[in-house]
This record gives C-alpha cells, sequence and structure tokens, in this order.
C-alpha cells in the first residue's frame, strides 16, 4: 500500500475517533494523542491540551497524563502529527506553499506550550482554550449552530484566532505544527527517540533535495532526518527515487 | 550539538513548570500542642496554627468542629478573615469534654473552609484536619507539634531520583551513545505514571473535566465575576411572582460562571417567598444532573438553571436576569 494511501487512512481514523460521540458513546478515559477540543460536541476523547492546563489550576501532579504523554511520545513522537492529529490534517488540507522553516522561529511553540502552563496557573483558568483554533471549529461553531452559544466576544476572539491559523496555513504549509502547537511541542520532546523514525541510507543520498522541497514542514531530511519537527509523514520517502529514506518502527539504536 | 541539546533542555524547563505548577497545598496547618489531654467534665487549651505558603491571600479560614460527639470548641466557629501570602496566624482554642465521655483517645475532627482568588477567580477549599484527643483523669506529656497538611522531606526523594534517573539516562543517550538506559526509564516513567494516576483515579477526573462543558472556559460565553445586580422593574416583576418555583442551579467548583449564576439565583429569591432553590455540584452528582436533563451532546453543561416544575433548562449567563424572568414566567 502507498504510504500516502496508508497515512490517509490512519488521518480517517483519527478524525473518527474525534467524531466518535456520534454513536452515543460518552466521554472515554482516553487523553487523545492530538489536538482535539473535548467540548466538542463529538468528542469522545479528552484533550491533553486542556487536561494539563486544569491540572495545572488544580495543582495536581498530572501522573496519568504524563504517562500517556510520554507514550504517545515513544511510539510516534509527531508521527501522531502527521497521521492522527484531526486539526493536523486540517493543516495538510492546506498545505499548498512548503517553504523551509525558520529553525529558531520553530521553538516559538515551546513558548506557546510553556505560555499555556503560565497562563493557566496566573489566571486559573484554561486561557489557551479560549483562542485555540481547534475549539473554534469543534466547540464555538457547533455550539453557535446547536444554540448553546450566542455572538459574543469569545465567539469573535475563537473566529479571529481561526482566521489567523487559516490564512497561516494557506502561506506556510503546516503554519501551526510549525510555529504554534502545544501538543506538537510535547510530541516533538520525544521525537529523536520515538519507535516511528526516519532512517536515511546515506550511500543512496545524493542530496539532491527533493526530499526537501517535497516536506510540508519544510525541513531537510538529508541533513537532519530526525529533526524534533519532523511529522514523519513520509512525503519525502515518496518523493525520493533512490530509495535513501524509509520509514521505521523500532527502537534505535544509537541517536 | 546545540540544536540536540535544545529539545533536551527545553525538556528539563517543561518538566520543571509542571512540577512548578504542582503546587502543594494552598495552606499547611500544625497543632499545638499535637495532642490534647482533658479530663471528663473539663477544659483544655490548644492552638491551631495556619501558614499559608501560596502567593496567593487566603479568605475567611472557617475552622468548624465536625466531632465527635461529646466534645465542643470555643471559638465557633474559629475565624481568620484575611491570611497574607508567606504569613501563618494562630487560633486559640478552648476544647470542653463532656462529663459523661469515657476514659479513651478519640479525634478531634476539624473542618477548614476557606477561600482564595487568583486574580477574579475565587476558589472554596474545603479541608478536614485531625486532632488526637486523650480524656483521662491524669496528666499525660504531651507529643511534640504534629504538622498536618506537611509532608515529609521524604517525599521528595522519589522525584529526584527519578529526575537524575531521567537526566542521567539522557546524557548516556546524547553523550556514551546507550539508548537502553533511556527507553528503561521512558517505559517505567509510562508504567508509573498511568499506573499511580490511576491508583489515584485521575482517569476519573481527567474524564469528568471533559464531561462537563463549562460555557465559559472554552469560550463560549464571558465569564461574569461580577454580583448581579438586579433592574428595579426586575424586582418588581418578582414581585408579581404568584407561584411556588423550585430552582436547582448546578454549578462545577471549577467553573468561572459559575458564582454569578448562583448569586443571581440568590438575589432573585430574596425579592420573593414564592422561590426555593439548591445549588447541585455536577462533580459530585454527575448521575443527578444527568437525570434532570442537564445534558448538552453528551455534555454536562454548567452553570444551568432547572426549573424543577416544567423541567426547563437554562444554560451559561448570557443575558440571564431576563432569561430568568422568562423561566419564571413573570414579564418585566
Amino acid at each position: 500500500m502507498r504510504l500516502s494511501l496508508a497515512r490517509r487512512i490512519s488521518q480517517g481514523f483519527g478524525l473518527l475517533l474525534g467524531i466518535f460521540g456520534i454513536t452515543g458513546i460518552g466521554m472515554t478515559h482516553i487523553i487523545f494523542p492530538g489536538l482535539h477540543c473535548y467540548a466538542c460536541p463529538l468528542a469522545v476523547t479528552i484533550c491533553p491540551i486542556g487536561l494539563m492546563q486544569n491540572l495545572v489550576i488544580y495543582g495536581i501532579f498530572p501522573y496519568f497524563w504524563l504517562g500517556a504523554i510520554v507514550a504517545y511520545g515513544l511510539i510516534a513522537g509527531r508521527g501522531f502529527c502527521g497521521w492522527f492529529c484531526p486539526f493536523g490534517t486540517l493543516n495538510d488540507l492546506l498545505s499548498f506553499r512548503k517553504v523551509r522553516i525558520n529553525n529558531v522561529a520553530s521553538y516559538s511553540k515551546y513558548a506557546m506550550l510553556l505560555g499555556t502552563i503560565f497562563a493557566a496557573w496566573a489566571f486559573a483558568d484554561t486561557m489557551f482554550c479560549k483562542i485555540c483554533p481547534a475549539a473554534s471549529i469543534e466547540a464555538s461553531i457547533p455550539y453557535l449552530f446547536l444554540g448553546l452559544a450566542r455572538v459574543n466576544r469569545p465567539l469573535l476572539i475563537h473566529l479571529a484566532s481561526l482566521f489567523v491559523t487559516l490564512v497561516g496555513m494557506v502561506v506556510i504549509a503546516r503554519f501551526w505544527c510549525r510555529y504554534l502547537c502545544p501538543m506538537g511541542a510535547l510530541l516533538g520532546l520525544f521525537n529523536r527517540v520515538s519507535f516511528l523514525h526516519l532512517s536515511l541510507n546515506t550511500d543512496h543520498c545524493s542530496r539532491c533535495d527533493v526530499c526537501a522541497s517535497s516536506c510540508p514542514m519544510g525541513l531537510e531530511p538529508y541533513e537532519d532526518y530526525d529533526n524534533h519537527n519532523c511529522i514523519k509523514c513520509g512525503e519525502c520517502i515518496q518523493a525520493c527515487s533512490l530509495d535513501a529514506l524509509t520509514l521505521r518502527f523500532s527502537p534505535k539504536r544509537k541517536p | 550539538m546545540m540544536k540536540r541539546i535544545l529539545p533536551l533542555t527545553l525538556a528539563g524547563i517543561l518538566l520543571a513548570a509542571l512540577a512548578a505548577a504542582a503546587q502543594e497545598p494552598t495552606l499547611t496547618f500544625f497543632f499545638d500542642p499535637g495532642e490534647v489531654t482533658v479530663t471528663p467534665g473539663g477544659e483544655a487549651g490548644f492552638r491551631l496554627v495556619i501558614e499559608n505558603s501560596s502567593v496567593h491571600e487566603a479568605d475567611d479560614v472557617t475552622v468548624t468542629l465536625k466531632g465527635p460527639e461529646g466534645f465542643s470548641i470555643r471559638p465557633a466557629p474559629g475565624v481568620i478573615e484575611q491570611l497574607a501570602p508567606f504569613t501563618n496566624e494562630g487560633i486559640d482554642f478552648t476544647l470542653s469534654a463532656s462529663s459523661d465521655l469515657p476514659h479513651n483517645r478519640y479525634e478531634l475532627l476539624l473542618q477548614v473552609v476557606y477561600t482564595y482568588c487568583i486574580d477574579v477567580s475565587c476558589f472554596q477549599i474545603d479541608d478536614e484536619l485531625t486532632l488526637p484527643v486523650m480524656v483521662s483523669e491524669e496528666e499525660i506529656m504531651v507529643s511534640p507539634i504534629l504538622p498536618q497538611g506537611k509532608r515529609s522531606p521524604l517525599i521528595w526523594l522519589a522525584p529526584t531520583l527519578g529526575v537524575l534517573l531521567i537526566l542521567g539516562s539522557i546524557l548516556l543517550w546524547r553523550f556514551v551513545g546507550l539508548t537502553l538506559p533511556l527507553y528503561l526509564v521512558l517505559v517505567l516513567l509510562i508504567a508509573g505514571g498511568l499506573t499511580y494516576g490511576v491508583v489515584l483515579k485521575q482517569h476519573e477526573q481527567a474524564q469528568g473535566i471533559a464531561a462537563v462543558l463549562c460555557t465559559s472556559c472554552v469560550g463560549i460565553e464571558e465569564a461574569k465575576h461580577e454580583t448581579p445586580k438586579l433592574d428595579p422593574f426586575t424586582i418588581s416583576a418578582l414581585a408579581r411572582l404568584e407561584e411556588d418555583v423550585e430552582l436547582i442551579v448546578f454549578y462545577a467548583p471549577w467553573c468561572h460562571s459559575c458564582p454569578y449564576a448562583e448569586a443571581m439565583v440568590e438575589a432573585m429569591a430574596a425579592q420573593t417567598e414564592h422561590i426555593t432553590y439548591h445549588f447541585i455540584n455536577v462533580d459530585e452528582q454527575r448521575d443527578l444532573a444527568v437525570s434532570y436533563g442537564i445534558v448538552r451532546s453528551n455534555r454536562t453543561v454548567v452553570p444551568a438553571i432547572l426549573r424543577l416544575e416544567t423541567g426547563e433548562v437554562l444554560f451559561g449567563v448570557g443575558e440571564l436576569e431576563e432569561r430568568l424572568l422568562s423561566l419564571l414566567g413573570v414579564e418585566k
């Protein structure tokens, strides 16, 4: 099976898990391995960032959350961004301009993560949720149609945040995933050790740069194939005619 | 090298931030003496020292006796109106034991309720303390002060060892090229985190957080923190209310708009004897909330106000005054 088809099917599963509430199943105990608003009328899984903020507000050490995040990180790292996350899928659909990533700027998502934690602690509120573009799509807009929300300032803030993010995604492929996603930041911490990883055969590589121009995250796989920004989507593997890159699922033997 | 070390440094900062965010309890309590001896029908004094170890002020710290039977304390309740950050204050209590109490060792149960506010958001905390009491005719040597709410310094041993283990395994991975220790540590973190989290019922807590939709928390509407002031037309409309109405306010302790909804119902009920009301915490009585239909799309929504007679429900706090009047069936 072609890698891209396998990825679309996997993204479909991610989306399906996101809207599984349509079957009538209520909220489960599962922490979602991506950005997916738990306030969504059809959500059956828990948003890791929303939960993290609540645990910070309560002052609870997040054992369960930490276990789940480390598990997701170890299994696939940012592979979940490329293969599973519904908001990542939306980023994918708008990936028209695969410009090179600004490596320094890509650390801004860690600032977003730390800012989210700090804001939750300082204001005792889930501040990130109020600007989260995933929540705009999955909660604000649906609840407006369901009659629970009204046109008010919070809704306009959500819509503005969504608009800016969508424009960003159109101008820069995977804009949200590259620079702003706090969940991507968390999973990125494990990217270099995760079981799902890219592998480069330097004997086959001609450094032609084809892989780099196909990468939605704007990376150069032949330079740094396990970069913390790599979402392991496999676009580079398909672009490479020399079979220099492969996607593996195994523990890494060396750094 | 920097490119590889930076994510690891960030991981360290993140872990430290999470640890810092997982704050200790806001208030800690000490009894002086740690055990009280009192004769049947007699009195004994003890002091409760309350220490505020957080950066936020604690307000209306109220201490009441919950049990057991046969004991009473003065003052009842003991109150500290304001406890500034990083300060401590004591309340001197006099404990009385009734004359028919058999000689025995008892555990005095004290309830401490207080609020602390972060910016405009206030939380009510409910704590329980126990003080050993010996009812005896003989004088007994008192034991040293027992800190309550303070944990043994050993509690830091496990996290410290854990952090050292993580750092050590990362260093072995980066500089020696050994991956096995890092994988072992990560697997240990997963197994330990999930298992201990489940033991602490954090999975249920997580499910509870996600299953309750607080309208102001995800930005469906703006949180209201002010005290509601009724319009004069609302007051006159409420005076025209003739039928008895029973309202139930469903709230969650962490919901920012719920106190406003509760205060609005209280304010309206104060204007007429026809309104009775109850508050239900959905965190504690989720099933009850579900049975009353406080659910939209599988989410228990708070704040919600139910009129028991008609089963009508109001969600949120937007234009609440007008909507409540409409729920009550009176016009301005």
